[in-house]
């Protein structure tokens, strides 16, 4: 037993030493040689030792091949046509609003890789399969800004006329509080200011807490497809006032006199409440007065007549046994007719 | 007056303003008129109004009868300080179903048959009906409004009453009057002939 420990010993040794061979023989350069007229050199002191072992490791070594070059194309003609990051093109701007889009996702920059564009795409059209309203998104670069001439509201009128009530939301890539939202006429006349405002503003809030653009967007959607189901909810259930088609420019002029009217008020409000005041004041102080009042008739010198010394002044007498005999019949009155026989 | 002392009497009638004498109303029903004619008399402190229910006999003539107690009654809740000239009297024959109204001088000038008249029509469906309060508030009603269209007309000088008062025409003036009437007769007349005879010579 003792005897095959041993061997199995010696075994393990001779292969441990094997290998160790073995590796070191794979890692390490081959050992420098002296030359002769290196090892006379260092005998005589003109260099060292280090210098004259290592030159020859230098002069093998290939030189690293030098860094390529990245060959830019010559600047042609359509380079020099930089677009501000605050314009769009005229042909995406046709995109944008040339006809009534087809997705609701409109995105002809390709702001957004095509993943994206399905992944948002997809839950708007989620949306509108489940309400009544549906939702449209334009997306823009973040600095993008929109020309003044293109009246949104009309527009919209003109596009969205006799479709279903749409909310169109223009949407600002990394910039969500530049967000803009716009409602179809019959939405526009039902929701108001207010509740809009609200609606923008909560979905700002639930964007901005992002930090990716793409995520802000979603964030974005989320919010504002849920206050969208309340504006569908007060819709549904008559809160709303009836639809009334009106022309475009109706309803320009109508909001511009709303608007005039809303401002004269409030420029107004005191004057005409004092003005009302002081008309009901003076109504009630005149009904009092009316309801107090006496009546008072100038006295004459009348000379007496059949001999009455208070009184000669008969008026009309009138019966009332029949029904048959209204007072119409009883105009013409005849002095002894009351008297029985 | 001397006819109608010797059918009611010539001595003074001792009468209130509201005197049911015939039993007309109820109770609720004489107060709901006595309260009338408070309110009467204070939009008109002059005046008074007053209310006679009584029988009459077949012979009475009604008008005579509210003539003589306007001037013999003595309505002794007004009659100290208001004088029966200032009254009107509302007289109901509950057995003849007839009622009239009276006036005093007073009233002369600004009250006439049309406007008693007026006055009773309203009262009639009340009557008819056999509520009889109702009857006298919705007549005291009507009366009020006649009389403050009056009353404001004197104010503001709108109808000349006085004119009511004045003395008539002189003689002169009457025969002016009837000449030139007679003038414009003659006139017609003559006109009238001398179409006849181109009407003949025509034929």
């Amino acid at each position: 037993m003792r005897a095959i420990h041993k061997f199995l010993c010696l075994v393990l040794i001779f292969l441990a030493l094997f290998l160790n061979a073995a590796e070191e023989a794979e890692e390490h350069d081959p050992l420098p040689q002296w030359s002769e007229e290196d090892a006379a050199r260092v005998m005589r002191g003109e260099c060292l030792i280090s210098d004259a072992l290592f030159r020859l490791q230098e002069e093998e070594a290939v030189p690293p091949p030098p860094p390529d070059v990245l060959e830019l194309p010559a600047p042609g003609p359509e380079s020099l046509n930089v677009v501000p990051p605050t314009e769009i093109l005229d042909e995406d701007l046709a995109k944008y609003f040339g006809q009534k889009p087809k997705s609701y996702l409109v995105d002809p920059q390709k702001l957004m890789s095509r993943q994206e564009f399905r992944d948002r795409l997809s839950f708007l059209k989620y949306h509108a399969s489940d309400s009544n309203l549906d939702f449209y998104v334009y997306v823009f670069d973040e600095q993008q800004t929109i020309p003044a001439n293109i009246q949104m509201d009309s527009l919209f009128a003109q596009q969205f006329d006799g479709g279903r009530p749409a909310v169109i939301v223009f949407y600002y890539m990394g910039a969500p509080e530049r967000s803009e939202l716009y409602l179809t006429p019959e939405l526009m006349r039902s929701v108001g200011e207010g509740e809009r405002m609200r609606a923008l503003q909560s979905s700002i809030n639930q964007a901005v807490v992002k930090s990716q653009p793409v995520d802000q967007l979603d964030g974005f959607c989320v919010q504002m497809s849920i206050r969208i189901y309340w504006m569908e909810k007060a819709f549904i259930s008559g809160v709303i006032a009836p639809v009334m088609v009106l022309e475009k420019d109706e309803i320009n002029e109508q909001e511009l006199a709303a608007r005039a009217a809303t401002t004269w008020f409030k420029e107004w409000q005191l004057p005409i409440c004092l003005i009302l005041g002081v008309i009901i004041v003076g109504i009630i102080t005149g009904w009092i007065r009316r309801a107090r009042e006496k009546f008072y008739f100038t006295e004459y010198e009348i000379a007496p007549r059949m001999s009455g010394s208070h009184a000669a002044g008969v008026g009309a007498v009138i019966t009332y046994a029949s029904a048959k005999i209204p007072p119409a019949m009883q105009r013409e009155q005849v002095p002894d007719y009351l008297r029985r026989m | 007056m001397s006819t109608a002392d010797a059918e009611f009497g010539s001595g003074e009638v001792l009468v209130r303003t509201l005197t049911d004498s015939a039993g007309l109303m109820r109770k609720a029903e004489r107060v709901v008129v006595q309260e009338a004619i408070e309110r009467f008399s204070k939009r008109f402190p002059q005046l008074f109004f007053a209310v006679y229910t009584c029988v009459l006999r077949e012979t009475t003539n009604l008008r005579e009868f509210g003539f003589w107690l306007l001037n013999r009654g003595v309505f002794e809740d007004f009659a100290r300080h208001r004088l029966n000239a200032a009254g009107i009297l509302l007289v109901m024959d509950v057995e003849g179903k007839a009622a009239g109204i009276t006036y005093g001088y007073l009233l002369d000038l600004y009250l006439d048959e049309d406007d008693t008249f007026q006055c009773l029509s309203k009262a009639h469906p009340y009557w008819l009906d056999r509520r009889p309060d109702q009857g006298i508030v919705a007549l005291l009603k009507t009366l009020e409004k006649i009389l403050k269209k009056k009353s404001r007309a004197t104010r503001k000088g709108l109808e000349n009453f006085e004119r009511k008062v004045t003395q008539p025409p002189q003689m002169g003036d009457l025969v002016k009057r009837i000449r030139s009437g007679h003038v414009h007769n003659a006139t017609h007349k003559q006109d009238a002939a001398t179409s006849t005879a181109r009407e003949e010579e025509c034929k």
